[in-house]
């Protein structure tokens, strides 16, 4: 809920009170609250990590490479706003930020089969499932994914950008296990986790749709929205880890 | 006491605070099979400990291997064990 609120006081803040400032303070605002965003979620996703002692065990490996990538995303964000950032730089922050979040979202979405547990529901359900987010993660992706293909950009560039779209994919693809794990875990204290990691997947999804599929004069708002709720859902969903984590949680 | 209590529930009880209601009977139902070969009804309080030590990767997994400690603590604390 706090996130929730979050989301919707940084979305009306950006949209009605940065958006109307004049050019340079608008610039400064905008960025920082967009940079706020990804370090709230970085900040989060760290103290997860260090929680499980980050890559010694195994939720911990996956609240590792979540701050990975929000770290890497802040870094890349804030170097490229002051104009420090060097394309080959901003092409490897962009290369390891995607393979992490891959990696993180891997590792999550596998959890409840490592565990030894199966997906609650029929198989019918299950596959209906990944059918829909193969088809919505090619539906938002694969415009980018063959345009990156046939860029003539450096080889760096051009791999930078492959590996994004990519990792998009995938990760989206990612958001079918991710809503079985909810699904499963219903009334349990970890559906709220995986339940905000899914709400963070379709941050990502809301901002990558925004340039294909919105008008123009909705795109700002709505990728401002995905990157927001993306940021703040995973900040979300390290909170509830924590207190999963925390003694007495289920004394009964 | 802790002769009469059902054991399946207790660690249901416990396990469903995290993994939720649906999910927790079937865990029990799989690590009971799995490492004693008995449905979970059939499950005595002599079984608590290997039944524990089954389930000790699935808690470590999901919520840590510390807190999966507490939670076995809790289980044989509520079994008398």
């Amino acid at each position: 809920m706090i996130a929730v609120l979050s989301v919707a006081a940084l979305v009306v803040a950006d949209a009605f009170v940065v958006y109307r400032l004049a050019d340079p303070p608008s610039y400064l605002v905008h960025s920082a609250l967009r940079a706020l965003a990804q370090v709230i979620a970085a900040a989060a996703a760290g103290m997860a990590a260090a929680r499980f002692r980050w890559a010694a065990e195994y939720v911990g490996r996956a609240w590792t490479l979540l701050f990975v990538l929000y770290v890497f995303l802040t870094i890349s964000y804030v170097l490229d706003r002051a104009g420090l950032a060097t394309p080959a730089v901003s092409d490897v922050l962009t290369i390891i930020a995607n393979v992490a979040a891959v990696g993180a979202f891997w590792l999550f979405g596998r959890a409840l089969r490592i565990a030894g547990l199966q997906f609650d529901g029929s198989t019918m359900v299950k596959a209906g499932v990944f059918i829909g987010a193969i088809a919505v993660a090619s539906l938002l992706v694969m415009p980018t994914v063959v345009e990156a293909w046939r860029s003539d950009a450096g080889a760096l560039a051009r791999t930078a950008d492959l590996v994004s779209a990519v990792a998009d994919m995938l990760t989206f693809i990612l958001v079918a296990p991710l809503l079985l794990t909810l699904w499963s875990f219903r009334g349990g204290q970890l559906s709220w986790v995986y339940g905000c990691l899914a709400l963070s997947t379709i941050g990502w999804m809301i901002n990558q749709a925004a340039d294909d599929l919105l008008p123009a004069a909705a795109v700002r708002d709505a990728r401002m929205t995905g990157l927001f709720l993306a940021c703040l859902a995973v900040a979300a969903a390290a909170y509830s880890q924590l207190a999963v984590s925390r003694a007495g949680a289920a004394n009964a | 006491m802790p002769e009469t209590t059902p054991v399946a529930a207790i660690f249901a009880r416990h396990l469903a605070a995290y993994i939720g209601q649906h999910t927790a009977p079937m865990a029990i139902k799989t690590f009971a099979k799995q490492a004693l070969g008995l449905a979970p009804d059939e499950l005595r309080i002599p079984d608590t400990t290997k039944l524990l030590d089954a389930m000790r990767p699935m808690l470590s997994t999901l919520v840590g291997t510390q807190r999966a400690e507490e939670v076995a603590m809790l289980i044989r604390r509520d079994l008398g064990v």
